[in-house]
């Protein structure tokens, strides 16, 4: 556990030294001091750089062993074989971690191995913790300490945490998920794992207060078996979601059995995951509707307390393909009890007596925020017992800002988890949309999408439990 | 046998540079393990085959011993429900014939002669040694059915019981096993056992790269392998 800690340099260092800061706007050593300034990182920055007297106004120095003050982290943008030189002189100056951008290591053959290897050990030496080589660097949105990336800053502070080995994918992912306003709070472009692996950074997860949900964009692990333990000590907890690629790969060699034919990678991957209680989502998408769900729904509205869903339609084939969809994912659509029914037409007799109930009256659409039959029959459904959860399904482009009105008066007041699905789209839609997403309201724009990922939520609590009955036999 | 000699027999095995274990031997590890295996005897000639038949009883299922065939469905290698000592006789020779035509030169180490299971599902349960997770288990729907349908669930071992549970809920024919068409369902319980006792199998021989035990059939009452082989690290 301590160990775990002492990863936190990496995310709320005190001082950046950026060695190969540059002036040329087309480096990542100038990117990375621009993000340190724009960002609004509080630490101190020092450029190094042989030749530098200053970088984009700040005083540059030309050697590690000059900066005045401490350095708690120390990042790497220069060419690799620089990179193992001055690795030696971080550790003359009491360097605490170092994430090294520089590509030229392990990934490039035989020669490159050779001087990751030497970094590592140099590295160990004194004690450095090393995140990298090959990696786009570490964002944390509370410290506002920046990865090199020139586009994707999110602003917000939110409870999730991606660690990914790919540093172009976990870059879009992100990019991606701050457009569909989920928030994150740290996140690692893991690069070769020299030093500090995807499961060490599972491992502080797990103890890391600001982390609920880790995202783990996945090539594959390098110590499978320490995965299994790290994984099943955070699942019960922080869910943990991982998107795998290289899900087709074919076996180096010609399996001699039947048992050895089949245990192509994913196949042992989605083994291990039910095993431990990871989800692994199936597709970008999928990945950040499972986020969607968890923050907004699981860590904000409160845990379904099984897996009925009561849906709340405007129009009436979009609720019945929510029924339908929720049912394939192994989801319910229970009736509504009898008191239920006579309170919907009670209150809007043109309403649907079954689930899912819908309006029933197109009328309503354009007096929406007046007359609220969304409000009106969501508060009815969230009192029936056969309900765990509800599903909104918005209606047309007709009057959007009256809808997100409404779906916000519902926030307020419904005591059961709910999402929406607004099935439409357009200029006025898509602004609407976005206040919604800013309003953290699990949204999606189909049925499929919406209950897919309901139906992982579902399934991460049943992996969970059966994971507490183990731990208690 | 004891879990030493086990472990001298496959040190035997990798010093000779054999890659698979002897049907003999496969027998006395299963057994060590408290896994249930068919009905079965060695035989050297026709004669011997009709003996060893008479001595488990009809019907019974022939396949032809080799170490140059591993796949013995694929070579015609087995003749199933033979009933009397006639079809022993045309079986032995018919066999002999096809395998010949398999592969010419194949060496013939003799019969193997086995209880015909006729109730029960075909499972196959499975180890593999993964290059990330370690050794891990596998169980599915067995026979000429692995392949085609591919219906198989992996966990990394050791497991216990619960994840035995979960492996076998999650195969989609597990369906077949709660009974169907008339049919009874089978002894769930008698899988999990087995299942475990593969994990422990795999934990403490290490040795093991992959093991096969295709077809296990599960019955109403207990399950029992009635092929398996096993492949040792080089």
């Amino acid at each position: 556990m301590e160990e775990a800690r002492n990863l936190d340099v990496f995310f709320y260092p005190k001082s950046v030294a950026v060695i190969g800061a540059s002036r040329d706007p087309k480096k990542t050593g100038n990117a990375l001091i621009q993000n340190l300034l724009n960002y609004g990182y509080q630490g101190a920055v020092y450029p190094v750089n042989p030749t530098e007297e200053e970088i984009l106004g700040i005083k540059a120095y030309r050697s590690i062993g000059e900066i005045p003050g401490k350095v708690d982290l120390a990042i790497f943008t220069v060419p690799a074989p620089a990179v193992v030189k001055l690795m030696e002189e971080c550790g003359h100056k009491g360097v605490r971690a170092g994430v090294v951008h520089s590509s030229g290591f392990a990934e490039v053959g035989k020669e490159g191995a050779q001087l990751q290897k030497q970094m590592g050990e140099i590295a160990k030496k004194y004690a450095i913790r090393l995140v990298g080589p090959n990696c786009v660097g570490i964002l944390c949105t509370e410290s506002r300490l920046p990865w090199a990336r020139r586009s994707t800053f999110p602003q917000e502070v939110g409870n999730i945490s991606v660690i990914s080995q790919s540093g172009g994918g976990g870059g879009s992912f992100v990019n991606l998920a701050v457009h569909r306003g989920i928030c994150f709070n740290k996140v690692i472009s893991i690069g070769n794992e020299c030093d500090v692996s995807v499961i060490d950074f599972m491992d502080y997860f797990r103890t890391d207060p600001k982390t609920d949900i880790i995202f783990i964009y996945l090539e594959g692990f390098k110590d499978g078996s320490r995965f299994l333990d790290v994984a099943k000590g955070l699942t019960p907890t922080k869910p943990v979601i991982v998107y795998k690629i290289g899900r087709t790969e074919v076996g180096e060699r010609a399996a001699a059995s039947h048992t050895g034919s089949l245990a192509g990678s994913i196949r042992v991957y989605d083994g291990v995951f039910r095993q431990t209680g990871v989800l692994r989502a199936e597709g970008i998408d999928e990945g950040l509707d499972y986020l969607v769900v968890f923050c907004n729904l699981f860590f904000k509205q409160g845990v379904p307390r099984g897996k009925r869903v009561g849906i709340v339609s405007g129009p009436g084939g979009p609720g019945v393909a929510t029924a339908d969809a929720c049912v394939e994912v192994g989801l319910e659509v229970p009736d509504f009890s009898e008191e239920t029914k006579r309170r919907l037409v009670e209150r809007i007799p043109t309403a649907a007596r079954a689930n899912p109930t819908e309006t029933g009256d197109f009328g309503f659409v354009a007096t929406m925020k007046e007359r609220d039959p969304y409000g009106a029959l969501v508060s009815i459904v969230e009192q029936d017992d056969s309900v765990d959860m509800i599903a909104i399904v918005g209606p047309g482009e007709f009057n959007p800002e009256g809808f997100r009105d409404v779906v916000l008066g519902v926030q307020s007041r419904c005591k059961k988890p709910f999402i929406v699905i607004w099935p439409s789209a357009g200029e006025g839609v898509e602004s609407c949309k976005k206040s919604l997403e800013a309003a953290k309201i699990p949204l999606f724009s189909t049925p499929e999408r919406a209950a897919k990922a309901l139906g992982a939520l579902i399934r991460y609590q049943e992996m969970v439990r059966r994971l507490e009955k183990r731990e208690c036999r | 046998m004891s879990l030493q000699e086990i472990k001298a027999t496959m040190a035997k095995c990798r010093e000779t540079g054999q890659r698979f274990v002897s049907n003999a031997e496969v027998k006395k590890i299963l057994s060590y393990y408290n896994i249930q295996i068919v009905h079965e005897g060695v035989a050297q000639s026709v004669n011997e085959v009709k003996k060893v038949s008479e001595s488990i009883g009809y019907p019974v299922a022939l396949k032809i011993i080799s170490p140059d065939i591993a796949h013995k469905t694929e070579a015609q290698a087995v003749k199933l429900n033979l009933r009397g000592p006639r079809e022993i006789e045309e079986a032995c020779s018919d066999l002999l014939a096809k395998v010949q035509a398999y592969k010419s030169g194949v060496r013939v180490e003799g019969y193997l002669v086995q209880e015909m299971v006729e109730d029960g599902i075909e499972t196959i349960i499975g180890l593999h040694t993964d290059p990330t997770f370690g050794p891990v288990i596998m169980f599915g729907l067995g026979g000429i059915w692995v392949e085609l349908l591919q219906d198989v669930s992996f966990r990394a071992i050791p497991i216990d019981w619960l994840d035995g549970m979960d492996m076998v809920e999650e195969v989609k024919g597990s369906r077949l096993f709660k009974g169907f068409r008339g049919k009874p369902p089978v002894d769930l319980k008698a899988i999990y056992e087995i299942l475990l006792s593969v994990s422990r199998l795999g934990m403490e021989l290490r040795e093991i790269r992959e093991m096969d035990l295709n077809p296990v059939f599960l019955r109403e009452k207990g399950a029992v392998v009635a092929d398996s082989r096993i492949l040792i690290n080089d």
